[in-house]
């Protein structure tokens, strides 16, 4: 039985190895833990690791280069509306956030810089629901 | 002088006489008729003091004779007749005059003054007669004296026969046939002469039976009483008769003159020296009155030259006047007109001074109000010039904070990205802090027993991965990293080990990308979970410190870019800058943007000179260009920047690999205002500030657009 997955999405590196980091220390084997550097990524290994096993959460990044979070994650979730989606972000107009509440039921959003206890305790109560 | 006029003189002073019969008018009638007895006179004048007052003829004398008056108590001054008809010497030039002059007044005696009335003496008809020559008779005397004034007669209703008897009985050669006019005055109609008796006999007429009317001479051929005898002459030689009835001026029968009495009248032998006198006295008279005549024909001749030409000059004259005339009534007309003309403008231009006069009183009031108006308004005038000047000051500060603003909103815009700039390496610092911090609390006491569990094997396969682990390579996206971690898990679980998609994960994470014939035995360990978790942790820290290195330099670079270019420059004047440094600091501010998909193309040179600028709002003009070239190619395509110093001058491009500018809307790009952007996303003030600031350097922009291709050129004079 293949371990459900969470997805981290972020243009920057150093903020994927950080997040991968936490998440790995907190949950340890108990998930699959993916990364992609842009939206358009992402959208290309979901339908891929879907095929697999479960995505769970998806944590956001919302400020990139092409696909801005609000947009991908509306996008997800019209193909999967189960998946928890969490935004993190280190800027995000509040229209963009309603947007993705509304639209991609948008589970919360965090901003950069984060605290682990904070992004950790999300991502729990959305595997709680 | 003509021996003729000479002759006639000579004879009227033959004719005077000289010494008349002269008596004072007291004289008594019977005195008077003794003395002209005496003395053979027909007359005498009755004078008082050489006055001539009247005269008494032989004629008067018998008149008296047959009157029964008693003679001798009659006194000449009671019988004579007075207002004597008179003649002044000089005027009785001419004889023929004077006895005319006698016959048209009936009268015998012509009493001759001097110039002064003193009488010369008296011309009578006898005196006269007597100075003439018998042929002048002929022509001076009248029918009426000769004729024969007992004519006997019968009406024409009398027989031949009566009237031949008449004529026998009474021994007339004619009876002239009369008809009965009133007061038993004759008309003669015809006449009879013994001739015509003879005539008769010898015919055989019957002249009992023949009633005279039918057989008399008719139409009578007649001659009044006062003809010459020389016409009576004239006209029986005419006719060839012998006879002429007289017929007084009413045409009734006054007598009969026959060749007889012309006969009796004229002395023959004399007739021929008085014809003569006669045709001389004509001649003269003739050639006197051709003279007379050439005279008055040569005065008529003067006369009508003179009249001609006074006719001309008349002409001309009339002319002139006509002319005149009309000049002077049209003149007249026009004075009239005109005056009329004078009159009317007149009244009107009184009328107008009134006018005037009132406006311009009342003109001169409103300028009176116009001119304190207008020091008014030039005192408002003065107020609003200056409160102009200082709007203008305001507009200055405006514009200047306007250019400002404008960069503050573009600093606004780049909020997003900077304040993600910022906030991403701080996010990566915090956790991986947290990471090494966790570490350190949860893990690190627990290391000396792990090693001390690590078999020896074990160790050498541990410190190797983490060796593997820090030297690993972060070139790799996580895209490839994703298929180095699946080709691991097909590898592991060819391997038969279990778990293999985390240990796949963590093997990657720690640098192991293949080749994992080394590790196997680590993976087949029955601590391999362990050991590798605890390599992980240990490796994360190595990855957290790492991050936070690059991290807090990603941090520092923003906040540079940041802090150089909202740099104000203090003191408002012109800076020594790199235009390649400030364009890189905004390449910083958008890396966020750029990174991803836009390639950036840089020409130029690495030793750009620094220039006199301002600089702050230099790089506020690429700002602008760089992020209008992103936008115009959404984020992807390739952002070419030339930089190019020569002849005195830099040029900065900046082009882009957008569609291009719409030519519709090229004209407009530099207006105020102007934007394509959404509203909220650009303030529509870029271009134009770009253009202000260029300007401000005394440098131009050109812009050149075919689709695929748009190149903003700033010229900027060294």
């Amino acid at each position: 039985m293949p371990k459900p997955a969470i997805l981290c999405v972020d243009d920057e590196v150093v903020v994927l190895d950080s997040l991968k980091i936490q998440l790995k220390n907190e949950f340890g084997d108990n998930y699959l833990y993916e990364i992609a550097e842009s939206a358009d990524e992402a959208l290309e290994i979901i339908d891929e690791i879907e095929a697999e096993t479960p995505i769970l959460v998806i944590v956001s990044d919302w400020l990139m280069p092409g696909l801005k979070g609000d947009e991908f994650l509306i996008k997800v979730h019209e193909k999967y509306p189960k998946i928890v989606k969490v935004m993190l972000t280190g800027q995000a107009d509040s229209e963009a956030i309603e947007r993705a509440k509304k639209a991609a039921n948008l589970h919360h959003c965090l901003s950069k810089p984060w605290d682990v206890k904070e992004l950790i305790e999300t991502i729990k109560s959305g595997l709680n629901q | 002088m003509s021996p003729n006029l000479f002759d006639n003189q000579t004879l009227i002073e033959q004719a005077l006489e000289r010494n008349p019969l002269m008596m004072p008018p007291e004289t008594p009638l019977s005195e008077a008729i003794a003395t002209m007895n005496q003395q053979g006179t027909s007359y005498t004048l009755i004078t008082q003091q050489e006055e001539l007052l009247g005269i008494i003829t032989e004629r008067d004398v018998v008149r008296l004779a047959v009157s029964e008056k008693p003679l001798g108590e009659l006194q000449l001054s009671e019988v004579m007749t007075q207002n004597l008809i008179t003649c002044p010497r000089d005027r009785a030039s001419n004889i023929f005059d004077l006895l005319t002059l006698l016959h048209s007044a009936q009268i015998r005696h012509l009493p001759i003054t001097d110039a002064d009335g003193q009488l010369l003496g008296v011309l009578t008809g006898e005196s006269l007669r007597a100075v003439l020559k018998p042929t002048d008779l002929l022509q001076m005397g009248r029918v009426a004296d000769i004729m024969t004034a007992t004519v006997t007669t019968a009406t024409p209703e009398t027989s031949a026969f009566d009237v031949a008897q008449l004529m026998a009985t009474q021994r007339k050669s004619c009876v002239v046939i009369c008809t009965q006019g009133k007061d038993y005055l004759k008309i003669p109609v015809g006449i009879l002469t013994e001739r015509d008796i003879i005539k008769f006999a010898a015919e055989n007429i019957d002249l009992a039976q023949t009633k005279v009317e039918s057989v008399m001479t008719f139409p009578l051929l007649s001659v009044p009483s006062d003809a010459t005898l020389w016409e009576a002459h004239q006209k029986m030689q005419q006719h060839r008769i012998r006879r002429l009835v007289v017929v007084d001026r009413g045409g009734y029968l006054a007598g009969i003159v026959t060749q007889t009495n012309l006969l009796q009248a004229l002395d023959p032998a004399q007739m021929y020296a008085t014809v003569e006198l006669l045709q001389q006295t004509i001649a003269e008279k003739t050639q006197t009155l051709q003279q007379m005549n050439e005279q008055m024909q040569r005065a008529e001749a003067q006369l009508r030259q003179v009249n001609e030409n006074l006719e001309a000059q008349v002409q001309a004259r009339t002319k002139e006047l006509m002319i005149a005339n009309a000049q002077l009534m049209q003149a007249l007309q026009e004075r009239t007109a005109a005056e009329t003309e004078v009159r009317h403008l007149n009244a009107i231009l009184e009328q107008r001074v009134e006018e005037r006069t009132a406006q311009l009183q009342q003109t001169n009031q409103k300028l009176i109000k116009e001119i304190s108006d207008r020091q008014q308004a030039e005192i408002s005038l003065r107020h609003k010039n200056q409160e102009l000047a200082r709007t203008l000051q305001k507009l200055q500060l405006a514009q200047q904070e306007l250019i400002h603003s404008e960069k503050m909103a573009i600093l606004g815009q780049l909020i997003a990205g900077v304040a993600h700039e910022i906030n991403t390496p701080l996010g990566a610092i915090r956790s991986s802090v947290q990471n090494i911090v966790d570490f350190l609390t949860d893990h690190l006491d627990k290391l000396p027993e792990f090693f001390q569990n690590l078999s020896q094997a074990r160790r050498k396969d541990f410190f190797t991965l983490l060796k593997t682990a820090r030297q690993k390579s972060t070139v790799f996206s996580t895209k490839q990293r994703r298929q180095f971690k699946k080709a691991l898990r097909q590898e592991l679980e060819n391997c038969a080990i279990a778990n293999s998609d985390t240990i796949a994960d963590t093997l990657v994470d720690l640098g192991v990308y293949g080749e994992i014939e080394p590790f196997l035995p680590l993976l087949q360990d029955s601590d391999s979970k362990n050991i590798l978790r605890t390599a992980y942790k240990i490796s994360s820290l190595t990855t957290s410190a790492e991050t936070i290195v690059t991290a807090a330099e990603r941090a520092a670079k923003v906040v540079f870019a940041l802090k150089t270019y909202t740099h104000d420059s203090p003191t408002g004047e012109k800076v020594l800058a790199n235009i390649a440094e400030g364009i890189e600091t905004i390449l910083i501010l958008y890396s966020n943007q750029i990174k991803q998909s836009v390639e950036i193309v840089r020409n130029y040179p690495s030793n750009l000179p620094y220039i006199l600028c301002y600089a702050d709002e230099l790089n506020q003009v690429w700002t602008n260009l760089i992020q209008n070239a992103l936008q115009a190619m959404n984020y992807k395509g390739t952002l070419t920047i030339d930089i190019l110093q020569q002849d005195n001058q830099v040029q900065v491009s900046i082009g882009d690999s957008g569609s291009g500018i719409d030519p519709e809307i090229m004209p407009k790009i530099f207006d105020p205002f102007f934007t394509t952007k959404p509203a909220g996303e650009g303030s529509g003030l870029g271009l134009d500030i770009v253009k202000k600031i260029v300007e401000k350097h005394g440098g131009e922009i050109k812009v050149e657009t075919i689709p695929s291709k748009t190149t903003f050129t700033v010229f900027l004079p060294l």
